[in-house]
C-alpha cells in the first residue's frame, strides 16, 4: 500500500509500505478514507520528538471497517468509524478513571510513571514514534487499529468525512482546554496561537459560553481566517502589546482564561516579538 | 515574550491557563512565582478524547459546530510531502490539510 513515512527530520515522502494485518484478535484493518496532518506531526519532521527507523505518520484518520479480529465485538466490516488518537485498552486502571491518555498497555514499550524527555510516557499514539507505541499512523490506505472496541466512534451516513474528521483529535484537544476553565458563562477567553487546534478551542469556548473570544496570532492570515469561521476578536503580538490590549479589554483584570494553543517549537521562532 | 509568560501576565487573578500546546523538553526560568502570586490554575497535557468523543459527535450531528470550515487545502495522499511543507513554512495560507488516500 502506499503511506506518507517519515525517514529522517525534514523528510516525509509518499512510499509503499507493507499492508498492515491483524496482529490480534482485537484489531481491525481500517481502509482509510480521509486523514489530516496535525500540528504535532511538525514536532516529528522537525526531528523534535526523535524517530529512528521510517514510520507512517498520521494519527488524525477515519475510515471504513475492512477486517475485523475475531474478538471485536463493537464494529463490524464496512462500518465508516472515526478513530480517537490516543490508543486505549480500556480495562486497566487509567482507562477505567476516565484517564485514558495514561492508559498502561498500549504503549508497552517506553509506558512510566517517570514522564522523562525520551522514556517513560504514556499512552501510546497513532504513528506517533516509538516512543509512544511505534505504532504505525492513518495517513495510509490501509491502518491496523488495535483494541477495536474501544475508541473508534461509527459517524452517521449523511455526514461527510470532513464534517467529522477532527473529532479524531484537534476538537476533543480544544474542547479539553476550555472544559479544564470550567466556564460558568460570561467568561473573557484569550487562545494564543490560531492554528487549528486554536480554532476549535474557539468554537469550544463559545459552545462553553464564553462571552467575548480573542485569538492571538502573528500571522495576519490565521487571524483572518479566525475572525471569519468564529467571530472572534483578534491580536497580532507582532503589531500590539498583547498583555495589555487583553488588559484593556477586561477593565485592567486580564481574561478569566488564557489558552496556550503553540506549545514549544514556535517559540523558538516565530511568538518572540 | 514567550507564549506561556505571555498568557500568565494577561490571565486575571484566580483564572486558568489550559496548556494545548505540545511542550516536550524542559522550560527554563518558569514564572512560578507570577502563577503562585495571582493564584493561576494551570491545566495541560493530552486531551483525554474519550472523556468527551461522544458528546462532541452529538453536537456536531446536530449542527450545534462546524469543523470543517478551518480546511484550506485537500490533496491527494501523493502530494503529501507538499502538504507538510506548506503547513510547516505556513504558506498558501495554509491551516488545515486534509488528505485523500487511493488518489
Amino acid at each position: 500500500m502506499k503511506a506518507a513515512v517519515f525517514h529522517k527530520a525534514g523528510e516525509i515522502t509518499y512510499d509503499t509500505m507493507p499492508d498492515p494485518r491483524i496482529e490480534l484478535a482485537t484489531d481491525v484493518i481500517l481502509k482509510v478514507t480521509s486523514t489530516a496532518i496535525c500540528g504535532s506531526d511538525l514536532h516529528i519532521l522537525s526531528g523534535a520528538v526523535p524517530q529512528k527507523e521510517p514510520m507512517i505518520m498520521g494519527h488524525e484518520f477515519m475510515g471504513i471497517v475492512e477486517e475485523v479480529g475475531a474478538e471485536v465485538k463493537n464494529i463490524k466490516k464496512g462500518d465508516r468509524v472515526v478513530v480517537p488518537f490516543p490508543i486505549a485498552c480500556g480495562h486497566c486502571f487509567f482507562c477505567q478513571h476516565e484517564a485514558s491518555p495514561a492508559c498502561e498497555n498500549s504503549n508497552y514499550k517506553h509506558y512510566g510513571p517517570d514522564g522523562d524527555l525520551l522514556d517513560q510516557k504514556g499512552a501510546a499514539l497513532f504513528g506517533y514514534t516509538d516512543l509512544y507505541g511505534g505504532y504505525s499512523g492513518g495517513q495510509a490506505e490501509y491502518v491496523r487499529v488495535p483494541y477495536a472496541d474501544i475508541s473508534p466512534r461509527i459517524v452517521p451516513d449523511n455526514m461527510t468525512d470532513e464534517q467529522v474528521l477532527f473529532l479524531t483529535d484537534i476538537f476533543p484537544t480544544g474542547w479539553s482546554a476550555i472544559d479544564w476553565a470550567q466556564l460558568k458563562g460570561g467568561e473573557v477567553v484569550a487562545i494564543f496561537g490560531s492554528g487549528p487546534v486554536g480554532l476549535m478551542a474557539q468554537k469550544a469556548a463559545w459552545i462553553n459560553g464564553a462571552s467575548r473570544v480573542i485569538a492571538i496570532d502573528p500571522l495576519n492570515y490565521r487571524l483572518e481566517k479566525a475572525k471569519a469561521v468564529n467571530r472572534v476578536d483578534t491580536l497580532n503580538p507582532h503589531e500590539i502589546d498583547v498583555v495589555e490590549a487583553i488588559r484593556e479589554m477586561t477593565g485592567g483584570r486580564g481574561a478569566d482564561v488564557c489558552v496556550d494553543a503553540v506549545g514549544f517549537e514556535p517559540e523558538r521562532t516565530s511568538l518572540i516579538k | 515574550m514567550k507564549v506561556l509568560d505571555m498568557a500568565f501576565k494577561a490571565v486575571r487573578r484566580m483564572g486558568t491557563v489550559s496548556i494545548m500546546g505540545v511542550y516536550g523538553s524542559t522550560y527554563d526560568n518558569f514564572p512560578l512565582h507570577r502563577v503562585f502570586d495571582k493564584g493561576i490554575t494551570l491545566k495541560m497535557g493530552q486531551a483525554p478524547v474519550l472523556n468527551y468523543i461522544d458528546k462532541l459527535i452529538k453536537l456536531v450531528k446536530e449542527e450545534k459546530v462546524v469543523l470543517d470550515d478551518i480546511i484550506t487545502h485537500t490533496l491527494p495522499l501523493s502530494q503529501v510531502s507538499h502538504g507538510y511543507d506548506i503547513f510547516n513554512n505556513k504558506e498558501e495560507d495554509c491551516v488545515k490539510v486534509v488528505l485523500k488516500p487511493g488518489s
